[in-house]
């Protein structure tokens, strides 16, 4: 008798617990069309026109950001925006506007707009992978720490929030926090060449020659072409003393790139160790 | 004249030779330094792409996709070398 009650007894609570993602899920879109007002009443129309004006400034905004008129893309998104629109177009179109003011180079005023939408909506990660990437735009290493601490909390497994604030550590001095993103980086994604040559060079400001040189040679063995490494190996090789394996590194980034300037610097750097 | 003008050129053009060699390897010699210093990290990743009007489709639209994956790629993380 005890059995059947608890079958029911999970599966109610299964069926509360689908019904709570699906509304989460709903309370996440709207439609795409506008509802086609069933009343005369003038208050009930206003609010029907000005959602349909939010929907239709939203398009266009959309539509001038696809042929990189950040511009008009702003304009169109500022419009929305002041017409008071209700969650999630309000976090959306703060977001939007964010990447209209990136483009035009407002890097603050691109923080300011993706912190909008969070402040909407707190667990909006795109906002917060977007605020990291502005702030380190506009040179703002101490604001950018402090979206990419708050971004790693809500989403510590995320690839984008480990190697955002990887680099922003990398770039404020803080080496053992670049270390300890990158390695955590590498453990969900072991081939990304990238992450190899930012745990290195997190390595080397730790004094950690060896694993630097060990993940400068996985960058290498996963993107042979890959010339800043060449150039870092070079370097953290001459660190450890090893000249001639230095000149091999250099040579070889000389040899793999097609850039001038690179290859110009990779040649000098050999040149320039001693024997 | 014209002989003077030679033996004036021809060790001038050496000195200036050999300056011009120092200060190449006085500049290489500082890369190197400035190289074990600092080197540069990775470029700071890309914005993730705008979100249309349907809004976020319950995190299912493509940029909250790429901001919450675990791999590089789905991330749409920097690839080098660049393609």
């Amino acid at each position: 008798m005890r059995w059947p009650c608890g079958f029911v007894l999970i599966f109610l609570g299964l069926a509360g617990f689908v019904g709570l993602l699906t509304a989460r899920a709903g309370a996440q879109s709207y439609p795409s069309v506008a509802p086609v007002p069933r009343s005369t009443d003038r208050a009930v129309l206003r609010t029907f026109a000005r959602h349909r004006e939010i929907v239709e400034r939203m398009r266009l905004g959309l539509a001038a950001l696809a042929t990189r008129d950040s511009t008009g893309a702003a304009a169109q998104f500022a419009r929305a925006i002041a017409l008071r629109p209700r969650e999630p177009e309000a976090s959306t179109a703060y977001y939007d506007l964010g990447l209209a003011d990136a483009g035009l180079e407002r890097f603050d005023r691109a923080a300011g707009d993706f912190e909008s939408a969070i402040a909407r909506d707190a667990n909006f990660i795109a906002a917060r992978v977007n605020l990291v990437s502005v702030l380190l735009a506009a040179g703002d290493l101490a604001r950018a720490r402090g979206a990419a601490d708050a971004l790693v909390a809500i989403t510590p497994d995320s690839a984008r929030a480990l190697y955002a604030r990887g680099i922003v550590a990398l770039r404020a001095g803080d080496a053992a926090t670049a270390r300890a993103d990158f390695r955590r980086l590498l453990g969900n994604d072991p081939t990304y060449a990238v992450a190899h040559y930012d745990l290195a060079l997190a390595e080397e400001k730790l004094g950690s020659f060896t694993d630097a040189e060990r993940e400068l040679r996985a960058a290498l063995a996963l993107a042979p072409h890959y010339t800043r490494a060449s150039i870092a190996l070079g370097a953290v090789l001459l660190r450890e003393g090893k000249r001639d394996e230095a000149r091999v590194a250099f040579d070889s980034a000389a040899n793999g790139t097609s850039d001038v300037a690179l290859r110009n610097l990779a040649l000098a750097l050999r040149d320039a160790v001693v024997r | 004249m014209m002989r003077l003008s030679v033996r004036v050129a021809f060790p001038l053009a050496l000195a200036l030779l050999g300056l011009g060699g120092v200060g190449f390897a006085r500049a290489a010699a500082l890369q190197l330094d400035g190289l074990a210093a600092g080197l540069p990290s990775s470029v700071a990743p890309a914005l993730l792409g705008p979100i249309n009007e349907l809004g976020r489709n319950g995190w299912n639209c493509l940029p909250e996709r790429a901001a919450v994956a675990k791999t590089a790629s789905a991330a749409e993380l920097p690839v080098e070398p660049e393609p």
